[in-house]
């Protein structure tokens, strides 16, 4: 019936499929990829576990706290001024007669945001440029070198205040403030790290095998430098939550009557030879929020680096 | 090495350039009038007469201008305006001095210390003490050193009378400060030798050595060690930099003529000499710092060439 | 003359009177049952930054000075704890009789610490550094409207051989004076009209004041060495015209900042006069008993200011319900553990008419802003009425008010947060915190560029009320229409009266002023007063002759340590 070699295509010869079937066979075949792998392997580590669900308890309770005590993180009330903690006031109060309890939860609001986004934004810029400085040397070494050299050099202080009067106070230039120059420290270690691992084999036949300089990096390098980019970064953590208070005093950080740990910390040091159960708690929120981040850490390490695994 | 180190010297004038320049205009940008900051309640007219002498009335170049003129032909890295008298070259010739005597003596019991700790926590891993070294860890790095500051001057100056409270002259001085200086440094060298000791641990060529039939120590010494130092050895030199700015909390507390305070001071006054010529001071050690990390990293591990990079 | 009073001022009820008590130890010939230790220590929260005399313009730097050089004539007090001149380098004075022409006589065994002699030549160069325009002194303005020409020196319109400070012979200067004035003989005791070798500056060159080798003046002691950032170390100056009288063989200054690092010191002995101000280790360190306390209220008051030009601050209903919707007696006891006195007019209880204490005849006036309180009891209704004729709607609730903060430390938060509360809670409006530092706070009061801020006021020499009275003055006054944008009628009014109080000295006329006035003032409310703050000082239980008032620079002169 074909009249000549000329197949006549019409539209509804075909129906769209889609993609569905093909996602859903992909799904349903389980295979072991890396980051199951590494969720495995962290779940098997008892103290990260642990740091995991302190971490989570504490963010519960920042959530929550303020809910469940039912008072107000900023009400004055002199005539309950330093009561010790009691079944009213778990925390006490302090020298305000503000519950110190709500204060903690509320404060912590501000200072786990603030750890985690500094956190975060270090490492994404310390890694990227630390990493391609140690992996590139030579001139583009040289140059991302001297800006981090500029960066730290100027003087953080007057850039920050400069900064609180053109961007105003929000929470993002206060993050922004903050890693200004946090990412430098990073970056350096970061970098230092490749150049040592650039020199060995598996990087040799990574490149050999024609992989590109992002890949090799992504793929090979940082994942070799994890464990003291988790280290650096967990370390910092503590010095993002001071400083945050730090900047309130020239008018960035947050600003009274809201409050942070680090505000709390600086508020109460004045008592601690008098009534230390002040400076006590928002500290203990601060350990306890920077231990889970060491075992989670630690866990990670373990997890992610190949040549770290027991 | 010899091309190497033309090279850095060179780079080093230009960040210095770049760095000097940015914060002088920075600086100038700044709100907070430096007069008032010396002097309130000032006439007008008055008011005038300091304006003109210390030139802060002239445009931005001319007192840039100026300020080059007196670094280069004097070497005179800025004078005060609130206070007079005082210069960047003499706080660094007293204070600089002073946080660095306090500052270098705290790194080399950090890095002892913390060393020591770190292998030890790295080689009895997940046993009691490495979990009870962590926790100590986190608290060093978590509690704020005030806290530090007066448990020490409360107990070891005031109540069992073994050094002062506070002052300065007498080596008994550095007692208090040096440990409470001493203490997150500890904490953070520790964690950075447990990890990388660990990794180091896990390498190839430990197990050959082991295989080899290497005794314990002689396998810690020789090549755990040796390997795992790397990390810390190149945090050191940015560390030493970092000690001329001494610590405001520390030396407020045992009241130590140190450089913490004044930097901070200078900044809130507005002086603008004084925060130039102490960013520039700063600056000119953390890349000097920079140049020997660098160098370190050839010296510690022959892997590394950073002087005769091949790219 | 030689009537010398050693005095020791103790803790008296010092809130609302003067009654400091003065004890007169000795006369003349000096101290018995002296101890066989002669050293002291004092201490202060930071070291001098210059000791070059027309340079001093921190109190540290003063009170650094203020041992190692001397004035024409030196203040000390009497025996009831009022300040009166005696003799310094010069041993006598004439005046005369339009009172504008001043002699002194220098003592003829005056001599500086390297032995070479007191001249007139030196003092005059003395004078002429204070308004030496290269130099340009940051405390000399202080005199410059006395003295002939002075003005016209500093401003670079006259050269320095015209000023009116002139030599007569080698132990006569002769100062002329523009017109009478009463405060010159007290302003010529401060530190900047010190007298300086001419022979040591010019030799020292821009160094002089730098460091122990380049200090030297004619005062009772002399400076041996100087850590800075830490302490001064001082022994007495052998050539010393009235060397008799200086008992101590060595003073100290400790630098100490830390409250409780102090407190520790205290408690240990280790520290002879300090100022301690820490509400929570005031009661540990006086139960111990080891010290003296004296308090005496200062010459200083602080205050809001509101910037009338905004438009939800125009109106002065709002501003003075803004004024009385907090309680300044809880706000002293609450946020400062009562360390000032609650403010409700500009003079401080220290503060003089004539002869007589401002607390003593202006009878309601010490509390005028009261008597307005009870004339408007609701300040929420005041409110809300100035929010209606401000064209603002009568919604409290509405009414946003940025408070620029004096600084950034603990003590600004708190006092912040607390006004926030009170004020919230009293009037029902929104107040926003800005925490500014200090200088950058007056940088936005200058531009106008704040809504409600906060600001204090020092006087360091005279009590007159007028001095704070003078600043509210539209034209020429500290804070006048440019920064608070205070304008109508009673501005007007309040104007003239202040300008009039500036010229005339009749105790009868100013009192009448001053009534007449103030209420204008705290009314309006474009300011209005908070509180006033006083010195706190400790002085060991074991030291004589350590007098304290808020215009005396210590020069430790009849000090000394007597065994117990």
């Amino acid at each position: 019936m074909v009249e000549n070699s000329k197949i006549v295509y019409a539209e509804d010869d075909f129906e769209v499929v889609g993609t569905a079937g093909l996602d859903a066979e992909k799904i349903s075949k389980p295979s072991i990829t890396f980051w199951s792998d590494v969720w495995r392997r962290f779940r098997s580590n008892k103290l990260s576990m642990l740091g995991l669900i302190i971490l989570i308890l504490v963010v519960l309770m920042v959530i929550f706290g303020p809910v469940i005590s039912g008072k107000d993180y900023q009400y004055i009330d002199y005539s309950i001024a330093n009561t010790r903690p009691n079944g009213t006031y778990w925390f006490g109060t302090d020298e305000m007669g503000r519950d110190i309890f709500t204060r903690v939860c509320y404060g912590g609001r501000i200072s786990i945001i603030i750890g985690i986004a500094c956190t975060v934004v270090s490492f994404v810029i310390g890694s990227a440029l630390g990493g391609i400085a140690g992996y590139l040397g030579g001139k583009t070494d040289d140059f991302i070198m001297r800006v981090i050299e500029v960066i730290s050099s100027i003087p953080y202080l007057v850039l920050v205040v400069i900064l609180s009067f053109v961007m105003g106070r929000s929470m993002f230039s206060l993050v922004f403030a903050m890693t200004i120059t946090a990412w430098t420290g990073t970056a350096r270690m970061v970098r230092g790290q490749v150049m040592q691992l650039k020199g060995q084999d598996f990087v040799s036949a990574a490149t050999a095998l024609g992989s590109s300089p992002a890949r090799i990096i992504i793929k090979h390098l940082l994942p070799n430098t994890l464990g003291i980019i988790i280290v650096n970064l967990t370390l910092s953590i503590p010095s993002f939550i001071f400083s945050e208070s730090f900047l309130s005093y020239i008018g960035l950080g947050v600003q009274p009557p809201e409050t942070s740990w680090g505000a709390l910390a600086s508020l109460y040091q004045t008592r601690l030879m008098f009534d230390p159960y002040q400076l006590f708690f928002p500290c203990l929120m601060i350990v306890l929020t920077v231990l889970s981040f060491h075992l989670i850490g630690d866990g990670l390490t373990d997890a992610l680096d190949p040549k770290l695994r027991k | 090495m010899g091309k190497f180190i033309l090279k850095r010297f060179i780079y080093a004038i230009i960040s210095l350039a770049i760095i000097a320049t940015v914060s002088f205009f920075l600086i100038c940008m700044k709100p907070g009038d430096p007069i008032a900051a010396k002097v309130q309640q000032l006439p007008e007219s008055s008011r005038k007469v300091l304006v003109e002498k210390y030139g802060l009335d002239d445009p931005m170049l001319t007192r840039y201008v100026e300020y080059v003129k007196g670094l280069f032909t004097e070497g005179n890295l800025g004078d005060s305006i609130i206070y007079d008298g005082r210069t960047v070259n003499m706080l660094l010739e007293s204070s600089a001095l002073v946080s660095a005597k306090i500052g270098l003596i705290a790194i080399v019991i950090q890095v002892v210390i913390g060393v020591l700790l770190g292998m030890v926590q790295a080689l009895y891993r997940e046993k009691l003490g490495d979990q009870v070294i962590r926790v100590l860890v986190v608290l060093a790095i978590c509690i704020p050193s005030f806290v530090f500051c007066a448990i020490l001057q409360y107990f070891v100056g005031f109540k069992w009378k073994l050094t002062p409270i506070m002052g300065w002259g007498k080596p008994i001085h550095y007692v208090l400060p040096v440990v409470a200086y001493s203490i997150p440094g500890i904490a953070t060298y520790c964690k950075y030798m447990r990890t990388s000791t660990i990794s180091v641990l896990g390498e190839d060529y430990i197990l050959t050595a082991t295989a080899k039939g290497c005794s314990k120590t002689r396998l810690v010494f020789k090549h755990v060690f040796r390997n795992a130092i790397l990390p810390i050895v190149t945090m050191v030199p940015v560390a030493v930099s970092n000690v001329f700015a001494g610590s405001m909390v520390i030396e407020k507390f045992f009241s130590i003529p140190g450089m913490g305070q004044h930097y901070v001071k200078a900044v809130s006054d507005s002086d603008p000499y004084m925060i130039l010529g102490m960013a520039i001071f700063f600056a000119f050690t953390y890349i000097v710092a920079l140049f020997f990390v660098d160098i370190l990293y050839g010296l510690v591990d022959p892997r590394i060439r950073v002087a005769k990079d091949t790219r | 003359m030689k009537k010398k009073v050693l005095s020791l001022l103790l803790a008296a009820a010092m809130v609302c009177s003067m009654s400091v008590t003065a004890f007169a130890e000795e006369t003349s010939a000096g101290i018995e049952n002296m101890a066989d230790n002669q050293e002291l220590t004092f201490q202060l929260t930071s070291d001098a930054a210059t000791l070059d005399t027309i340079q001093t313009s921190t109190m540290a730097d003063q009170h650094c000075a203020a041992p190692i050089y001397e004035g024409l004539l030196r203040r000390e007090l009497d025996e009831n704890g009022n300040l009166i001149l005696v003799p310094g380098a010069a041993e006598s004075y004439e005046v005369n009789e339009d009172e504008t022409v001043y002699t002194f006589h220098l003592q003829p065994e005056g001599k500086f610490s390297d032995g070479t002699p007191v001249t007139a030549e030196d003092v005059v160069y003395s004078w002429q550094r204070a308004f030496d325009p290269e130099l340009a002194s940051p405390q000399s303005w202080q005199l410059e409207d006395m003295v002939v020409n002075a003005k016209a020196c500093f401003n670079s319109e006259k050269p320095l051989e015209e000023l009116g400070v002139k030599a007569l012979d080698d132990l006569t200067v002769e100062i002329t004076l523009n017109s009478p004035n009463p405060n010159f003989l007290t302003v010529s005791t401060f530190p900047f009209a010190r007298i300086v070798s001419k022979a040591f500056v010019e030799n020292c060159g821009t160094k002089f004041g730098s460091s122990p080798e380049y200090v030297m003046g004619s005062g009772p002691y002399k400076l041996i060495s100087w850590e800075p950032g830490s302490s001064m170390v001082y022994e007495p100056n052998e050539n010393y015209w009235n060397a008799d009288e200086v008992y101590l063989t060595k003073l100290t200054l400790q630098v100490v900042k830390e409250a409780s690092t102090l407190a520790q010191a205290l408690m240990g002995q280790e520290i002879d006069i300090a100022d301690l101000n820490d509400t929570d280790w005031n009661d540990i360190v006086d139960q111990l008993g080891y010290y003296n306390v004296v308090e005496i209220p200062q010459m200083s008051t602080y205050f809001f200011m509101f910037n009338c030009d905004k438009p939800q601050l125009s109106n002065w209903k709002i501003r003075l319900a803004l004024s009385l919707g907090f309680d300044r007696e809880r706000y002293n006891s609450e946020v400062y553990g009562g360390k000032f006195v609650p403010a409700y007019s500009f003079a401080p209880p220290i503060a003089t008419v004539g002869d007589a204490l401002w607390t003593d005849v202006a009878g309601d006036s010490v509390d005028a802003l009261k008597t307005i309180a009870e004339k408007y009891p609701d300040p929420k209704a005041l409110l809300i009425e100035g929010m209606e004729e401000a064209g603002l709607g009568s919604d409290p609730s509405a009414l946003t008010i940025n408070y620029t903060t004096l600084g950034t430390t603990e003590l600004v938060k708190k006092s912040a947060e607390w006004m926030k509360q009170e004020l919230e809670t009293n009037l029902g409006i929104t107040l926003n915190i800005e925490l500014t530092e200090w200088n950058v706070m007056y940088d936005l009061v200058d531009a106008g560029d704040f809504e409600m801020a906060f600001g204090g006021w020092n006087v360091d020499s005279g009590t007159e009320p007028l001095r704070f009275l003078k600043l509210f003055e539209k034209n020429e006054g500290y804070y006048g229409e440019a920064k608070l944008h205070w304008t109508g009628e009673k501005a007007d009014e309040y104007s003239v009266a202040a300008v009039e109080m500036q010229q005339i000295f009749d105790p009868d006329r100013l009192l009448e002023l001053y009534k007449a006035s103030e209420p204008i003032l705290l009314e309006e409310a474009p300011v209005t007063p908070v509180y006033f703050s006083k010195q706190r000082t400790l002085v060991s239980t074991d030291i004589a002759g350590y007098q304290v008032h808020p215009f005396l620079l210590p020069d430790f002169i009849g000090v000394a340590r007597v065994a117990e």
